[in-house]
């Protein structure tokens, strides 16, 4: 558990200056539709804790975790790998990364996460981001994955940490997404707007405008 | 839960075993066994938390542990040890460890705790359904007259009920095991399920 409980920075790119500062505890899903880099966006938040010493535990369930730590690299822009856990869940392993055979299972996703946090435990605060929730629903039917969206949403809480997670709206039905989006505590949409991505950002104050990113 | 829990001690010392039966006793209904065979006899759905030495005469606690799982008996295992336990107690498939020597407050600690493992899951399951069943009631139209009506508001008054109690089931646990050994029982359902 963190002594800091110091607010969680989302980094000088996100478009919400209002909602930039999150409580520690909070977990955000990360909603874009194929052709919005949702990816690339939730990076940017877990990516702005590793600029600042804090510890980023990142599981990949859809691109192989040695690609994703690679990307992930490019945007934090600087070292602080020591602080940086890669959980691959793709089935794929590969060195410096945490292996888990399949973005369905649970267990050792549970086990892999609770290495990462533990490994993590010297640093001031945490981040976790898992991209993404859209191959998750392939291996689990949606109660299972909200139930572990759930759970994990409730860990991060208890930790003090920040969650980021990332789906595909357009993956699902709607009920599936309005099951999913309620095991979360903030929505972060991205969609086309005009000649560019924009975001709108739901959360316990309301909703806010759209924005350009 | 009917009638209180059953917890069954497997611990090859005689003496250890009959003091851990005297504290539990009365508290929980109470199994004890000398070795894994006789374990094995008697673990059924009915047993609620198991306690398992981490080294037995014949075998070791994991294998034990893996051999009751693979049967699919529902209960919480915690592994005792003399050996400073580390993550990889969570990674044979423990739901929690507890080091020697216990003293009865560590006892029945790690026993409340693995029970409010499994009232987690259990609280989880009642609660994704209601939440399943909300959602697919709004998928149906019209959602403004459907949150006014009675049913709808019946639900939401139950799973805010059921989110409360999740909310305290995480504030009241500190066990760093309980978050994976949460995960491994969705698992296991899953498996189960499909």
């Amino acid at each position: 558990m963190s002594d800091d409980e110091a607010a969680f920075d989302l980094g000088p790119s996100f478009p919400h200056e209002s909602s930039r500062q999150m409580a520690p505890g909070t977990a955000i899903l990360v909603l874009g539709p194929a052709g919005v880099d949702r990816r690339a966006f939730a990076y940017e938040l877990l990516a702005a804790g590793q600029r600042r010493a804090e510890g980023v535990v990142l599981v990949s369930t859809d691109v192989p975790g040695a690609a994703a730590s690679g990307a992930y690299r490019e945007v934090t822009g600087e070292p602080g790998d020591e602080r940086l856990f890669v959980v691959d869940a793709t089935g794929t392993g590969g060195e410096d990364v945490h292996a888990v055979s399949s973005p369905g299972s649970l267990t050792e996703l549970g086990t892999a996460l609770t290495r990462g946090f533990r490994e993590l435990a010297d640093t001031p605060q945490t981040r976790v981001g898992l991209c993404s929730l859209t191959s998750m629903l392939d291996h689990l039917d949606r109660g299972g994955v909200f139930k572990f969206c759930t759970t994990l949403s409730r860990e991060v809480e208890r930790g003090g940490m920040l969650g980021v997670a990332t789906l595909n709206p357009d993956s699902c039905n709607e009920q599936t997404l309005a099951m999913l989006t309620d095991a979360f505590d903030v929505v972060v949409e991205l969609d086309e707007r005009g000649s560019g991505v924009s975001c709108r950002v739901t959360g316990p104050d309301g909703r806010s405008n759209w924005s350009p990113v | 839960m009917a009638g209180p829990p059953t917890v069954l001690v497997v611990e090859d010392e005689g003496k250890l075993r009959e003091t851990y039966e005297l504290w539990l006793d009365g508290e929980y209904d109470v199994l004890t066994a000398p070795d894994w065979e006789r374990a094995l006899e008697l673990v059924d759905d009915g047993v609620d938390v198991v306690l398992l030495d981490r080294l037995m005469p014949g075998g070791s606690g994991s294998e034990v542990l893996a051999e009751l799982r693979d049967r699919g008996v529902g209960a919480k295992y915690a592994m005792v040890t003399a050996v400073e336990p580390d993550l990889d107690i969570v990674e044979m498939g423990f739901d929690a460890y507890l080091t020697k020597p216990v003293d009865r407050e560590g006892l029945t600690e790690a026993i409340e705790s693995l029970l409010a493992q499994a009232e987690y899951s259990d609280t989880l399951d009642e609660y994704t359904s209601l939440v399943e069943k909300r959602e697919t009631l709004l998928s149906r139209g019209d959602e403004a007259g459907i949150r006014d009506s009675e049913e709808f508001q019946r639900l939401q008054t139950q799973i805010d009920e059921l989110d409360a109690r999740l909310d305290q089931s995480v504030t009241t646990d500190d066990d760093t095991t309980g978050f994976a050994a949460t995960l491994r029982a969705i698992d296991a359902e899953q498996g189960e399920g499909s």
